[in-house]
């Protein structure tokens, strides 16, 4: 917009242009501090918060400083294991994922297996499941005494010793990595479906054997891209909180977004907040690293991107006798992902009380728990708070990309690198960590002013706003991109002010990117418990992650399963709509 | 060298069932350089991929350098790497993660046993030369330029000096001028290494400069095979001929076969026409085909007794000739003359048409 106003002097009309030139300019500066000042206030109380010695945020002072926070978490904390924990479990997810992702993506792109369209359609639709109610699934299945699968091995085997003990590391790592294979899933196929199969080919021609010129072309030519793909998914991995919450932080075993956490909600120990926060700055510093990494390489990563032939129809390898069993394994992760979490939630709503499931507990199914949970007032409440929530969010977010992606992409604002940047950087804030940053920041405002945001809905749609603004600007401006700039200039010539080209123009071509981006982070801000767990204060801001969380903590697994189930509903009718409206959500990321 | 014999590919897509070709044989002798021609999507290319193994036949025999490489009958399917051949691709496929250099000396390192790290330079040296590409050899491939990416994908079909090379219309990603220039140098270095090749294209100009030999494709099948002036001068049906140039045609019914007494006599709409090729009975209905640039004008006082009258409807003007549509008998042709020879519209004009270049076609 300041590109209008700045450029091209019309002699014609000198004075007529005056009158809007000066909202024309001052607009992106307004944007650029506005965003600055919602990215960094959050992060500089953190830092602050962090060298704070009180015993409560709210009664810190400037006088009671020092770096104890640090040395505690240290030594004491021993926050090096957490470190070396978190290494561990984002490596093996990361692997685990990226490489499932990958097999999928390339029987669906590059073999004839059968059902590959339905396998393609379904993949995605993985994103809908909120990661708790994936975790509490695996309770329930794999929980080493008590879950169903694990018991009726014991049974059936007549041994003490389960199959398999979800509460470890390894399953961790299990759990986490299948929750990444959506988002890996659809990173994957473009790059997949751009890879001229003649470069095999030519391979081929030159006299290499299949599994020489697989090796030296086709995965020479994915790794940048793979490598790309594997380093988000290690951010999502790291800033992940649900599954380590569930799986890991019941039997000690932390990584760094339970840590936090664990600092201050635990109980029977007093929170220790400073601590808190000087973990979270260990925590941010590390996802900051990595996610600059990341930036510096999908900078470069474009150069492969240079060479396609004209035209071509990709040719499928042949798995022949393999076809068959290619088709179970691609069935079977939709089963273990999105089937199997439903059904298991689907089972103990239905049944009478908690036990594995048995031709008895089958005959004795009974819909008492959703007719409870539908006569909580606290149900009613919490829900009517989550829709405001992801409304609230949803319209936040796009309007903000909307506008921040349109001067980055489409005007000479000199501080549009400042604004990419910026917008970029809450990426890198686990959710966690941002939970925690908000936490001080409210309750220094809430000090000074009287007000009490802390606890409040809006706190929760600023929190949620910070955390998928860098996602949504990623998307935008790609879509913004791909809008010719001569349909913009046509208009301009037309003589329709700025504004006016961005309402009548842009925002009608950009319209699936709008639906699209605003569906998914709806979805974002119904799935994100870690956000609000830390902002939630009692029943006033209590969202439906967070229910979810404190009846499961309370043991009320049937409550669990029938609100379970009913979301999990909710959010496959809005994941249909996103596919509806054609939007893949590639750049997505967070749990 | 090459070797088809009833080569059939049917493609069972969800879509349906295509057969893209359908019993095609050819065979191609050492040294030859032959060309398949045809309209898109008439098999090409699938028969191309046949040979090099890309593509899995559904029946026939393929022959490659003296060794049988796929045999349906005996299940026999010699996979790509161990045929011996190079091939050009209509994208290049140059491999977008390496240098010049690496993308010749790919092909190199798949030897076994294995060639000498000097071996390799030097070999990749002398095909880079031989597409003029020598001091390039460190830049990253994509750092190139249209022609001499293709002259980089060239470098490495021949730098193994295997019998057979293919090509995929090579050419067509180049400009009009480009491939003009190209075409020749391309045909001569294919020559000079004595290397047999087989080139697809749908462009009849490179078909016709370059080719010792042009097999027209249609629908799967070859429809002629023969020289390219063979195929100019006498193409065997109106499909031939108006695919490999241009070509006036009418209807008519044959009066008379040549023999060693004189021409034979064609009746058209353009009226009676002599002609000297053709097997056609007498009483046979034939289309009867002209190419423009045969039509020749010639003034009043010079007409012979078989010149025809006409008049002129309209003329383009094309530069380097005119093209001026002439109505003759019922009918009406185009004939292609030098500016200088031109007639103005509504002028009336003697057309003479040798009977050497008057084809009677039955197909
Ligand atoms: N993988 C495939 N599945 C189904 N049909 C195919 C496949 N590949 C080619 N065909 C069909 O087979 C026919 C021949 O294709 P081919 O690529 O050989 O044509 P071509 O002569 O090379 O054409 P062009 O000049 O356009 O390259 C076409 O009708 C095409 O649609
Ligand atoms: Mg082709």
């Amino acid at each position: 917009m300041a590109q209008i106003s700045a450029s091209q002097p019309d002699p014609a009309v000198p004075a007529a242009r005056g009158g809007r030139n000066l909202p024309a300019r001052i607009f992106p500066w307004a944007v650029l501090i506005a965003i600055a000042a919602l990215v960094m206030a959050p992060v500089f109380s953190l830092v602050v918060g962090a060298f704070s010695l009180s015993r409560l945020p709210n009664e810190f002072s400037l006088d009671n400083m020092g770096l104890d926070n640090f040395r505690a978490v240290w030594v004491e904390q021993r926050i090096d294991r957490v470190i070396w924990n978190t290494a561990i479990y984002v490596t093996g997810a990361t692997l685990f994922g990226v490489l499932s992702a990958a097999l999928l993506a390339w029987l669906v792109e590059r073999t004839d297996m059968p059902g590959r369209t339905w396998i393609y359609a379904g993949v995605p639709l993985g994103i809908a499941v909120p990661g708790i109610l994936h975790a509490i699934a695996w309770v329930l299945l794999l929980s080493p005494r008590s879950g169903f699968v694990n018991r009726a091995w014991m049974d059936l085997v007549g041994t003490r010793e389960p199959l398999f003990d979800i509460y470890t590391m390894g399953g961790l790592i299990f759990a986490e990595g299948l929750r990444l294979v959506p988002v890996a899933f659809l990173m994957l196929v473009p790059l997949m479906r751009s890879m001229d199969p003649a470069l095999e080919e030519a391979a081929a021609a030159s006299g290499a054997s299949p599994l020489r010129a697989t090796r030296r072309i086709t995965l020479a030519l994915l790794l940048p891209g793979l490598l790309a793909i594997g380093i988000f998914q290690a951010i999502t991995a790291i800033e992940s909180f649900e599954i380590p919450g569930v799986l890991g932080m019941p039997v000690n075993l932390h990584v760094f977004s339970t840590r936090v956490f664990n600092l201050i909600d635990n109980i029977g120990t007093i929170p220790a907040f400073g601590q808190a926060n000087a973990a979270a700055v260990f925590y941010l510093a590390i996802a900051l690293v990595i996610s600059m990494f990341y930036l510096r390489l999908v900078r470069h990563s474009d150069r492969y991107s240079v060479i396609t032939g004209k035209a071509y129809t990709p040719r499928r390898l042949r798995l022949g006798r393999w076809r068959a069993s290619a088709l179970v394994l691609a069935l079977a992760f939709l089963f273990v992902t999105i089937v199997l979490p439903f059904l298991v939630l689907l089972y103990v709503s239905l049944v009478n009380y908690l036990r594995p499931p048995s031709l008895d507990a089958l005959m004795n199914l009974t819909t008492r728990h959703y007719e409870t949970v539908f006569n909580q007032p606290r149900v009613a409440r919490t829900v009517a708070n989550t829709i405001w929530v992801a409304l609230m969010t949803a319209t936040a977010v796009t309007v903000l990309s909307f506008i921040v992606a349109h001067i980055i992409v489409r005007t000479r604002f000199r501080g549009r690198y400042v604004l990419d940047m910026l917008s970029f950087l809450p990426h890198a804030i686990p959710g966690i960590v941002l939970g925690l940053a908000l936490f001080w920041l409210f309750m220094q405002i809430d000090r000074l002013t009287g007000a009490s945001s802390f606890g409040s809905l809006h706190a929760l749609v600023l929190g949620f706003t910070i955390l998928f603004l860098s996602y949504s600007v990623r998307a935008m401006s790609v879509a913004m991109m791909q809008v010719h700039p001569d349909l913009e200039d046509a208009a301009r010539l037309s003589g329709a002010p700025p504004w006016r080209i961005a309402l009548r123009v842009f925002a009608p071509l950009l319209m699936p990117t709008l639906v699209g981006i605003w569906i998914y982070v709806a979805m974002l801000s119904v799935r994100f418990i870690s956000l609000p767990l830390i902002l939630s204060q009692g029943g006033r801001n209590e969202v439906l992650g967070v229910m979810i969380w404190s009846l499961w903590d309370n043991g009320n697994v049937s409550s669990v399963g029938a609100i379970g189930i009913m979301l999990m509903g909710v959010m496959f009718a809005i994941a249909l709509a996103l596919r509806m409206v054609g939007f893949g959500g590639r750049a997505g990321g967070a749990p | 060298m090459i070797g088809i014999e009833n080569l059939r590919v049917r493609y069972d897509s969800d879509k349906g069932v295509v057969d893209a070709v359908r019993g095609v044989s050819i065979a191609v002798a050492a040294g030859e350089f032959y060309t398949l021609l045809g309209p898109s999507g008439c098999g090409k290319t699938t028969t191309l991929r046949c040979i090099a193994g890309l593509e899995r036949p559904t029946a026939g025999r393929i022959i490659v350098g003296g060794a049988v490489v796929h045999d349906g009958e005996r299940g026999l399917n010699v996979p790509t790497h161990r045929r011996d051949i190079g091939m050009v691709f209509q994208s290049y496929a140059i491999w977008p993660h390496m240098t010049v250099f690496e993308n010749v000396a790919f092909p190199l390192r798949e030897i076994r046993p294995r060639l000498s790290a000097a071996a390799i330079r030097e070999r990749v040296a002398k095909a880079l030369a031989l597409v003029q590409l020598s001091g390039y050899e460190t830049r990253p491939a994509p750092f190139l330029s249209g022609g001499q990416q293709q002259r980089l994908a060239l470098a490495r079909a021949i730098v193994r000096e295997s019998t057979v090379v293919l090509f995929d219309e090579p050419l067509s990603n180049l400009d009009a001028k480009l491939r003009a220039e190209t075409r020749l140098e391309l045909r001569n270095l294919v020559k000079r290494l004595g290397m047999t090749a087989l080139y697809v294209t749908h462009d009849q100009t490179e078909a016709l400069t370059m080719a010792d030999r042009v097999a027209v494709m249609r629908d799967g099948e070859i429809v002629q095979e023969a020289s390219p002036v063979e195929i100019y001068r006498r193409p065997n049906s109106r499909f031939v001929a108006s695919f490999i140039g241009q070509c006036n045609f009418a209807e008519g019914r044959v009066r008379s076969v040549p023999d060693g007494a004189g021409p034979g006599w064609v009746d058209s709409r353009w009226g009676p026409m002599r002609y000297l090729v053709g097997e056609a009975a007498p009483g046979r209905d034939v289309t009867v085909a002209v190419r423009p640039e045969n039509v020749r004008l010639v003034r009043a006082g010079e007409a012979g007794e078989h010149d025809r009258e006409g008049e002129v409807l309209d003329s383009i003007f094309l530069g380097e000739a005119v093209e001026s549509r002439i109505r003759v008998g019922d009918g009406e042709l185009v004939a292609r003359v030098h500016p200088a020879d031109a007639v103005a519209p509504g002028g009336r004009v003697h057309l003479r048409i040798p009977p050497g270049d008057v084809a009677i076609l039955t197909g």
